[in-house]
């Protein structure tokens, strides 16, 4: 690392972040409904979600491009809700990467810096420093125009470094990037965040990304936080329905029945050839009507297995197949690493352990613990 | 006969027919030009037995003759001071009035804008007695400042409506970035808009250049002294009532083309990168 890749490694962790009871409307559609959050500092906190769920105007509200009807945003111990965006000392990554097209690589990362009144040496430390951390040394003389969309990716967040932010905000930087460049970058963002540990907060629809990127990952849905949590008890616990089909990739199957009891024992009754035994703790659920979870991947395919099932298609990937089987008429995916040789319309046997599946309340929608 | 050769004389006979529309366009568009450079060359006695053909002893002392002996080099002068200033004028008021379109948001904003809209159906000959009396009362008749102003006026809705439409097409985040950058309104404008918007700039620059270059009514009107005249108005003075200086006025309507067409070809692929790039995201 050269020296002056090390002068911006010393950049401090960054402020906690605080959004209380944020509320924001277009016209008459309520985009965030009292959003409430706490990002530690240093962490890398994922906002995952659909389209038109309201992660990117909530980022926005924290950078200060928007602001929000009611609530408060706080960057560290004090507010910032009335600040203007070069006041809150935040810097952003675009999906358009949003550099400007008329000025070089070194001219981008240095526009900033020159508003700020910095003199050239300093401007030309800050600027190699970020360039030696993303390997931009033989671009600088470059405009946006002859870069690759990484390179571009790579330079709007050597943008974002060399202002030594508070906080980075990531707006799906890695949308336009073809897959295996998705999964370069995504790396490269790891690590620069490992090197700098600044607070930061990321935009994604992509499960892949919110699952190996975040400390924590944030699931919202039509303005509302759903669960937070780190990715691996989102994905583990889904604290719903939402939750549990949003999160994973395949989707969490989901089987609608009620719960009954059968011989003292409690079980979910889908349909008349579908029941699924259930832990004696989920007796006292009773005649409600109940969604069950399972995961494609804790679906087995089985020769002994209790439910039979038919093929309707069969997706391989390579290194695992997909599986679209109809289960006592409902739709189900199964995920295996096996090299599947049937085909569609074969009958296959399929095993689920009651110790993977998840019970959701239909009616509420709420997760129910066994 | 095969389908793919079909297909090719198919192709290519349609090319033909394309190309040779094409062509005919250009002869139509380019005969009054070669017409009036061969007029500009000829004598009085030469353009009655010889309207069409090259001139037989070209007469290059006409330009001598206009510019030189009946002074209407004052002419190009004013021309020039006419049409520069509002260029720049109208070119700067558009670029400021468009950023507040495109970018913020403010009260009766589309309301404002479809005035603007309005104001490009408003045509130059409807206004002129208004305007005569609006400078006569202001006793700016026969001064620069009254001709430079209503041009302005004129080509003002354009001038807003085409910046408007380039600045919209600059991308939201490029001017959230400059934001996050610390950039002020008017950094924004300076450091991002304009440069990013420099072809948009350019095409309304010649635009209304070549508006005010060949603007005659309201010209004609207000600057009613020679010494004032721009070019346009001037060539009037070889259109006598039983008399009639075809190869003056021709001469003359060089002198005009000639600036227009040195402004065109060094502008010309901003201009057409302009022209097209309102119209097609």
């Amino acid at each position: 690392m050269t020296a002056s890749s090390a002068k911006l490694d010393q950049v401090s962790a960054g402020p906690r972040v605080s959004i209380r009871q944020v509320e924001k409307s277009f016209g008459g559609t309520k985009v965030l409904k009292g959003v409430d959050l706490e990002i530690n500092s240093g962490e890398f906190l994922i906002l995952l979600g659909p389209s038109g769920c309201g992660k990117t105007t909530l980022l926005r509200i924290i950078a200060g491009l928007e602001k929000a009807n009611r609530g408060e945003i706080w960057l560290g111990g004090s507010e910032v809700s009335a600040l203007e965006p070069k006041e809150r000392n935040v810097a952003m990554v675009f999906q358009n990467y949003a550099l400007y097209p008329h000025m070089n690589v070194y001219d981008n990362q240095a526009f900033s810096l020159r508003l700020r009144g910095m003199s050239n040496a300093r401007i030309k430390g800050r600027v190699e420093g970020a360039a030696a951390i993303l390997g931009l040394q033989t671009l600088q003389n470059r405009f946006p125009r002859q870069l690759s969309g990484g390179q571009r990716q790579r330079v709007s967040m050597g943008r974002a470094i060399v202002r030594s932010p508070g906080i980075f905000l990531f707006d799906e930087p890695l949308s336009n990037l073809d897959a295996k460049l998705r999964v370069h970058m995504r790396g490269e963002i790891k690590d620069l965040h490992h090197r700098l540990g600044t607070t930061s907060i990321y935009v994604t629809h992509d499960q892949v990304e919110a699952m190996t990127m975040g400390d924590r990952i944030v699931v919202m849905n039509q303005g509302v936080i759903e669960q937070v949590g780190h990715p691996l008890d989102v994905f583990d616990k889904p604290k719903n329905l939402f939750v549990a089909g949003f999160v994973g990739s395949p989707a969490m199957n989901l089987l609608t029945g009620s719960m009954a009891m059968e011989g003292g024992h409690p079980i979910v009754r889908c349909s008349h050839e579908l029941t699924v035994p259930m832990p004696q703790s989920a007796m006292k659920f009773n005649g409600r009507a109940v969604t069950l979870g399972i995961r494609p991947h804790q679906l087995g395919i089985d020769v002994r297995g209790s439910y039979e099932a038919e093929i309707r298609d069969i997706q391989p990937t390579g290194v695992e197949t997909i599986l679209l089987c109809r289960l006592a008429g409902q739709d189900v995916l199964v995920q295996t690493t096996e090299r599947i040789t049937g085909k569609a319309g074969e009958r296959i046997r399929l095993s689920m352990n009651a110790g993977n599946l998840h019970l959701f309340d239909t009616a509420s929608g709420e997760r129910l613990e066994v | 006969m095969s389908p793919a050769l079909r297909g090719l004389l198919t192709r290519s006979g349609a090319g033909f027919v394309s190309n040779g529309i094409l062509v005919i366009f250009v002869l139509i568009s380019l005969f009054p030009v070669y017409l009036m450079f061969i007029t500009s060359l000829k004598s009085q006695a030469e353009l009655i037995s010889n309207v069409f053909a090259l001139p037989h002893d070209p007469k290059w002392g006409n330009y001598y003759l206009v510019l030189i002996q009946r002074g209407y080099y004052k002419a190009v002068i004013n021309s020039l001071i006419f049409a520069g200033s509002v260029t720049v004028l109208t070119v700067l008021l558009s670029v400021l009035a468009a950023f507040a379109f495109a970018v913020f948001d403010f009260a009766g904003k589309r309301t404002f804008f479809v005035l603007v809209l309005v104001g490009l159906m408003v045509s130059e000959v409807s206004i002129l007695i208004p305007v005569y009396n609006l400078l006569k009362s202001m006793n700016l008749l026969n001064t620069y400042v009254g001709m430079i102003l209503p041009q302005i006026a004129l080509g003002l809705s354009f001038g807003i409506f085409l910046m408007t439409t380039f600045f919209r097409e600059v991308p939201r985040e490029l001017i959230d970035a400059a934001r996050l950058d610390g950039c002020t309104d008017w950094q924004l404008l300076t450091k991002i808009m304009i440069p990013v918007g420099l072809p948009g700039i350019n095409a309304l620059a010649v635009i209304e250049f070549l508006w005010a270059w060949n603007s005659f009514f309201l010209p004609l009107v207000i600057a009613t002294k020679q010494e004032l005249m721009p070019l346009s108005v001037s060539v009037i003075d070889f259109m006598g009532r039983f008399t009639f200086n075809y190869e003056l006025v021709a001469t003359t309507c060089v002198i005009m083309f000639v600036p227009i067409l040195i402004l065109y070809i060094f502008t010309q692929r901003s201009f057409r990168r302009g022209v097209t790039m309102g119209a097609v995201k």
